[in-house]
């Protein structure tokens, strides 16, 4: 009687090992995810450019912010996290350009504080955590008959 | 009694009674439900009654499509009397749905399809109301009014709105011919959706005053019909389709089958708002065919849905240059591809990419971009596609190769 209740249990109840995801690096440098890529605005390049800009970026509300929807349904979202702010570009911050390509693609300017990190999420792709500093977010384009910007 | 409309934005509730007219309005557009066949003939001969116009005949058609093609075969057999009956339904037998519901009368007395009784009901229908409000006093602040309803709506429900207008205008490609009328209904049915919406939300009186009672008999076939021809002494209704399938943005698109398809089996297939053949969507085409097709939208089509992994296969494909491997991505590489001459305007070269991670089912998904022509190096082309040239931050192969993680 023993040796079959050992053998239910066995059966029934297989030991499974727990399964481990490599864990998410937080990263300073230039990083992907999915059709955006996010670019470190690195110290000296055109600082005098952005200063509006950056202060303008607000504090993310309660339940995020989209950065971009995909033609699936799949949404880039920033998670509302103390210390990240985000502003996204209107379209006449860069209209002293002297030509404009069909479609800007950089969607905006994001500034993590020290100490915090910020979170792109996605549900296909997977989060991406940002380390502190400015960054772009950018979204890529394509060339077919005229430049386009991608979708996902 | 002249009417005026408030010269204000609309308040809080009126723009919850539009949501609901809109949504309203959007259902019926999209329903895929039989027609209600006696409702639908009784809206019609009311409206017929109060214009004096007789009873008409009315003639139900599983599609537009079929419709037109009815219209056509009864106008030969109204009027060309020498042929014989049997003569044309043996050569035409559809024309048998059509005579079923015809009554028995004699083939001299039928009555002919008028092209342009649908325009006389429009300004029928505009005069009654500008004779009995004034006519200047309905239209512009009509049009001022709705046009600014209008934005309303379209800022609340996006691109929802556009369904309507994009849905009547694949009908059209759909029931091309010119002989018919069919813009005018067209125009006719929007500017009563676009009335109905406007009155019923801006008046809190009932709408049926101060308009004319036959706006209302409109509107009431309207809903009860999917698309209709009137004539002065005979009717031909369509019936809605039993497939209407649409993407989230709303455009006609479907990957396994038809798009809209009516009853009777005609119907529209369509890759994302682009109207395709059959073949492209059950994935029988060739590259060779895409290359053939006149239609550079189609040609995309085609593309996004075999996929370029397929096309280079396919097509076979030489790589401009040797693959590198893919920055942030371990393990995988790129590779530049020329792509054939006439499949774009313009010649583009097309970067492919493969995923980090693999899908459930094992395999890794392989996607391609294009570029232009001039890239030389993948490389250069992935810089190329994160490159914003109205931005002053820059991209270059330099700085993309520094790419720490893709996911």
């Amino acid at each position: 009687m023993d040796a079959l209740t050992n053998v239910d249990e066995q059966v029934l109840a297989p030991k499974t090992e727990p399964v481990v995801l490599p864990a998410t690096p937080v990263i300073t440098g230039l990083q992907a995810q999915g059709d955006l890529i996010i670019i470190p605005w690195d110290a000296v390049i055109m600082r005098h450019v952005d200063k509006e800009h950056v202060a303008r970026a607000e504090q993310i509300p309660a339940g995020g912010v989209v950065v971009l929807t995909g033609n699936n349904g799949h949404d880039h979202t920033l998670a509302p996290v103390p210390g990240v702010r985000w502003y996204r570009y209107r379209s006449n911050d860069f209209s002293s350009s002297s030509w404009r390509s069909p479609t800007p693609t950089t969607l905006g300017i994001l500034v993590v504080d020290e100490g915090s990190v910020g979170v792109l999420g996605h549900i296909e792709h997977g989060d991406s955590y940002i380390g502190p500093g400015r960054y772009v977010i950018r979204r890529q384009r394509e060339q077919a008959d005229e430049i386009r910007a991608v979708a996902d | 009694m002249a009417i005026s409309f408030p010269n204000r934005k609309p308040t809080p509730s009126e723009l919850e009674r539009l949501r609901r007219n809109c949504r309203e309005l959007i259902d019926l557009s999209m329903s895929t439900d039989r027609c209600d066949r006696p409702a639908a003939e009784k809206a019609i001969r009311e409206l017929y009654r109060a214009y004096s116009y007789g009873d008409p005949i009315i003639v139900w058609c599983a599609s537009p499509q079929a419709a037109v093609r009815s219209m056509q075969l009864y106008t030969r057999y109204a009027t060309k009397r020498f042929i014989s009956t049997r003569l044309l339904t043996r050569a035409h037998p559809e024309l048998n749905s059509v005579l079923k519901q015809l009554p028995k009368m004699r083939r001299a007395n039928l009555p002919l399809l008028e092209g342009n009784t649908t325009v006389a009901f429009r300004s029928d229908v505009i005069n009654l109301a500008a004779n009995r409000v004034g006519y200047q006093s309905l239209r512009d602040p009509f049009e001022q009014a709705t046009s600014d309803l209008y934005a309303h709506a379209i800022s609340e429900f996006g691109s929802k709105i556009d369904i309507i207008s994009a849905y009547r205008r694949t009908l059209y490609q759909f029931v091309y011919n010119p002989d018919f009328p069919h813009m005018i209904i067209d125009m006719h049915a929007l500017w009563d959706s676009w009335l109905r919406i406007a009155v019923s939300t801006v008046w809190t009186q009932p709408y049926t005053s101060p308009l004319p009672q036959e706006a209302d008999l409109f509107s009431n076939v309207y809903r009860s019909v999917h698309t209709w021809w009137p004539s002065r002494g005979i009717v031909f209704v369509s019936d809605r389709p039993t497939v209407f399938n649409l993407d989230a943005q709303h455009r006609l698109h479907c990957e396994d089958g038809a798009a809209l398809e009516y009853s009777d089996g005609t119907g529209i297939w369509s890759w994302h708002g682009q109207s395709v053949p059959k073949k492209l969507i059950l994935g029988l085409w060739t590259p060779q065919d895409i290359l053939r097709t006149q239609n550079v939208e189609v040609r995309r089509c085609a593309i996004e849905r075999m996929g370029w992994e397929w096309f280079i296969r396919e097509a076979n494909l030489a790589p401009i240059g040797p693959s590198m491997p893919d920055p942030g991505n371990p393990g995988q590489v790129i590779t530049l591809y020329q792509a054939p001459a006439n499949l774009y305007r313009s010649p583009v070269r097309l970067l492919v990419c493969t995923n980090g991670t693999v899908e459930r089912d094992g395999t890794r998904r392989t996607f391609g971009l294009t570029v232009p022509g001039w890239i030389l190096t993948p490389l250069e082309a992935a810089a190329w596609i994160h490159h914003d040239p109205t931005h002053p931050l820059a991209m270059n192969d330099r700085i993309y190769a520094k790419l720490q993680r893709r996911c």
